[in-house]
């Protein structure tokens, strides 16, 4: 798999591996909007391929695409209007409206990766998910298992038994 | 990978979920806590570490809070409603690092509260404290003392707003006052204060009177709010002359009766206030809540005219009662204050459309205009103000000439969310247009149209508007049946919060069945959708059979609620025990937020979202 970044800076290219073994080869810029890619590849050199082996084909497919989105909107071009900040947050909303389990592997790319605009965007997204409904809502949007054992549950409904009586 | 159950949230580590929790407030921050184990623990912690809290337009019981503030170190901003609280909530809400309080419907405290404020947060920038009344002189003798506690050793406050219905100070408790806006206090809120204490609060020292002005002390306050007994010429005289930097000055009065020549506003009163020529904001009412005559009798056109030419800066007018201004009077203020983008005159009943006949040639980008019980403005005149096309909010209140020919003028303002036209001369030919056009409306009020029937509705609803309305009024329309309602189900109104019906006298039970079942698809939050709000004073056909539907699962999110008094007792107050959040009235009060014009500190999403946790883990 490929991803361009912008053609004048395309001379040095990085090879990537994911956990299933998949090679994406990228250009530097785009692989250097990763604090931890940064730092792999200034000591070992472009030559060598990464290996990520806690991220999956399809997550690092989506992460690099992220990346070379980003890396492109910090680049000024002379023939083609700046993209504005608008188009970027728009882009943002359609990239993190995703099932919530790509959400989740996304975050911990995003963490191990330390790309952290990336981090920020999805925990915002998450939070935004969260935001103004109730539990039980929130379990279903989210997919979360209610692992609460009898007595804990019961434990809460005391405790919050206050907002009733 | 979607389904793959191994990247669940719960599985996260802690830090990062940790990240997500801290950007929720305090309702969702609880909501998260009841969803799973993991969650919960990183709640636990993210309470103790948020710096706002804002619970307020919701009867909030004072275990909720407690629970809510226990541990808490980082808090610098606390909004509550305390209408549920009493004294044995202090040693809670008082912490030592807030910056800002703000404390709501605090009938049931004793000065004791004032003294833990004293005592315990001395870093607060802003205090804003609403109070009960108290007829008892040696509580006004114990508030009094506590509030000048506060003054004395809150040096830092920056603004500072004291309300009640009667006054439940000395004067003696302001003598503060004056440091405190040398040390920086801009911004100050009485009401209620005698009109002879606030002089008293101002003037302070006689050796002030004849003092230089730039060694009076009040000279950098920038905000002033005062309601009164009456508003004289002395005490405007005195505000304009001593407050020269004013940016904002809100007076209002309520007089029981007519007042004295000595004792009421002239044209001298307010010709003094263009003394203050930075002035920005101005607000001068006689609400007539006790009497329907009282109005500013002495004051005519002259005196506005001479005000308006020296206040060019002014961006918002709000002048109520002023029963002799005229045409001349309003087109004075029209054309010398350019900047003024809100333009409020109520009771001005001589106004006529020769008022507004040029206003399209003014540069004016008016957003704001309020024209309530202006009774001689017809069509003529919306369709002259139609030319602001920056209008946001238009207020026609009482204006019973204004009819269908401004209707097509009012759909064409592309900006306009709010639009007030009770008792208008509007027929269902006029909401047909309105409904065909182009203004975002998010609330309209109908209330006492006589000649709007079903069908209005209906049509009003057809087009874009049964996506933005947030609010809307239909209160007092004789012929509006049940098939509104049903009308008003049918749109999928998606975001309609309030629902005024009160004083529809054919609406009936199955306006209320109608609504309960309404489920809408997109929110799957159950029975009764969106509805926050709903009135049904005076609705004669509504029986016990509506109150089965307004319990639990049915209307989730419903705060406000109405309901006729020919009701058995018992049944309300058992609908009243099950939703204890639930406010209800049957005395026939006007619903809705108690706390209006503060939008500022509230942030209304979130005690909903409080709210609809309780429910949630309710058995």
């Amino acid at each position: 798999m490929h991803f361009q970044g912008s053609p004048n800076m395309a001379e040095k290219r990085v090879k990537l591996i994911s956990s299933d073994n998949d090679e994406f080869e990228v250009d530097e810029a785009v692989a250097f909007e990763s604090e931890t890619l940064r730092n792999m590849i200034q000591d070992t050199g472009t030559n060598v391929p990464i290996s990520i082996p806690n991220v999956s084909s399809d997550i690092l497919a989506k992460v690099l695409e992220y990346c070379s989105y980003h890396a492109e909107t910090m680049e000024t071009h002379d023939d083609k209007p700046p993209i504005t900040d608008a188009q970027i947050r728009e882009w943002d909303a359609d990239f993190v409206d995703v099932h919530p389990a790509t959400l989740y592997s996304l975050i911990l790319a995003a963490n191990y990766l330390n790309i952290k605009n990336l981090l920020d965007l999805i925990c915002q997204a998450v939070a935004n998910n969260i935001r103004g409904k109730t539990a039980v809502e929130i379990r279903k949007i989210l997919h979360i298992q209610d692992d609460f054992t009898y007595e804990e549950e019961m434990e809460i409904r005391r405790e919050t038994k206050w907002a009733f009586d | 990978m979607a389904e793959d159950a191994e990247s669940a949230l719960e599985l996260l580590p802690w830090s990062l979920l940790q990240v997500i929790i801290s950007r929720l407030d305090a309702p969702s921050i609880c909501a998260a806590a009841a969803c799973c184990r993991a969650l919960r623990t990183c709640a636990e912690y993210a309470l103790t570490q948020l710096g706002s809290i804002a619970l307020v337009d919701m009867r909030t019981e004072p275990a909720v809070v407690e629970r809510l503030l226990a541990g808490n170190t980082c808090l610098s901003s606390l909004s509550l409603d305390c209408s549920r609280m009493d004294d044995g909530i202090i040693n809670s809400i008082t912490k030592p690092g807030l910056h800002t309080l703000c404390l709501w419907g605090c009938h049931q405290f004793s000065a004791k509260l004032l003294c833990g404020i004293a005592m315990r947060c001395s870093l607060l920038k802003v205090l804003l404290l609403e109070l009960g009344w108290h007829d008892d002189r040696q509580e006004v003798n114990s508030f009094s003392t506590a509030l000048e506690m506060i003054l004395q050793r809150c040096g830092k406050l920056e603004s500072l707003t004291v309300r009640s219905e009667t006054s439940c100070f000395d004067s003696g408790a302001y003598a503060a006052i004056p440091r405190l806006v040398a040390s920086g206090l801009n911004a100050l809120e009485i009401g209620y204060i005698a009109e002879r204490e606030a002089k008293h609060v101002l003037n302070l020292d006689e050796a002030f009177r004849f003092a230089p002005r730039a060694s009076y002390p009040f000279n950098s306050l920038e905000k002033l709010v005062l309601v009164l007994d009456r508003i004289t010429d002395s005490l405007v005289g005195l505000i304009a002359s001593r407050l020269p930097l004013l940016l904002e000055l809100e007076l209002r009065d309520g007089p029981s009766e007519e007042p004295l020549l000595a004792f009421d506003l002239t044209n001298w009163g307010i010709q003094q206030i263009g003394s203050c020529t930075k002035l920005q904001r101005l607000s001068l009412v006689r609400s007539q809540d006790w009497m329907l005559s009282v109005s500013f009798k002495r004051v005519t056109d002259l005196g506005i005219l001479l005000m308006a030419e020296s206040c060019s800066n002014l961006e918002s007018i709000k002048f109520g009662g002023f029963s002799r201004i005229t045409d001349t009077g309003c087109r004075a203020v029209l054309h010398s204050c350019l900047k003024l983008h809100t333009f409020e005159l109520s009771n001005t009943p001589q106004l006529t459309d020769l008022a507004f006949h040029d206003l399209p040639a003014t540069p004016l980008g008016l957003e704001c205009v309020s024209l309530a019980s202006c009774g001689l403005l017809s069509d003529c005149s919306i369709q002259h103000l139609a030319f602001c096309t920056k209008l946001k909010s238009l207020n026609l209140k009482g204006c019973k000439s204004v009819g269908d020919g401004s209707m097509k003028a009012i759909s064409s303002l592309s900006k306009l969310e709010v639009l007030a036209l009770n008792g208008c001369d509007v027929s269902d030919s006029g909401l047909s247009l309105l409904g065909l056009g182009v203004a975002p409306l998010s609330s309209v009020s109908l209330r006492g149209c006589q000649r709007v029937s079903d069908a209005g509705i209906a049509t009003l609803l057809a087009g874009s508007l049964a996506s933005t309305l947030v609010s809307i009024d239909l209160s007092a329309i004789p012929s509006l049946t049940d098939n509104a309602i049903i009308a008003i189900v049918r749109c999928r109104m998606s975001v309609l919060q309030e629902l005024r019906l009160r004083d529809c006298h054919l609406i009936g039970d199955t306006a209320v069945i109608s609504l309960a079942s309404a489920v809408l698809k997109d929110f799957e939050i159950g029975f009764g959708g969106t509805l926050q709000l709903l009135d049904l004073w005076n609705c004669d056909g509504v029986s016990s059979l509506s109150l089965g539907w307004l319990k639990k699962p049915y209307f989730p999110r419903l705060r406000w609620l109405g309901l006729p008094k020919n009701l058995k007792l018992g049944i309300v107050a058992a609908l009243v025990e099950a939703r204890p959040s639930l406010h209800v009235f049957t005395d026939g009060a006007e619903l809705g937020h108690m706390f209006s014009g503060e939008t500022e500190v509230i942030v209304r999403e979130e005690e909903d979202e409080l709210e609809r946790w309780m429910r949630d883990v309710s058995p």
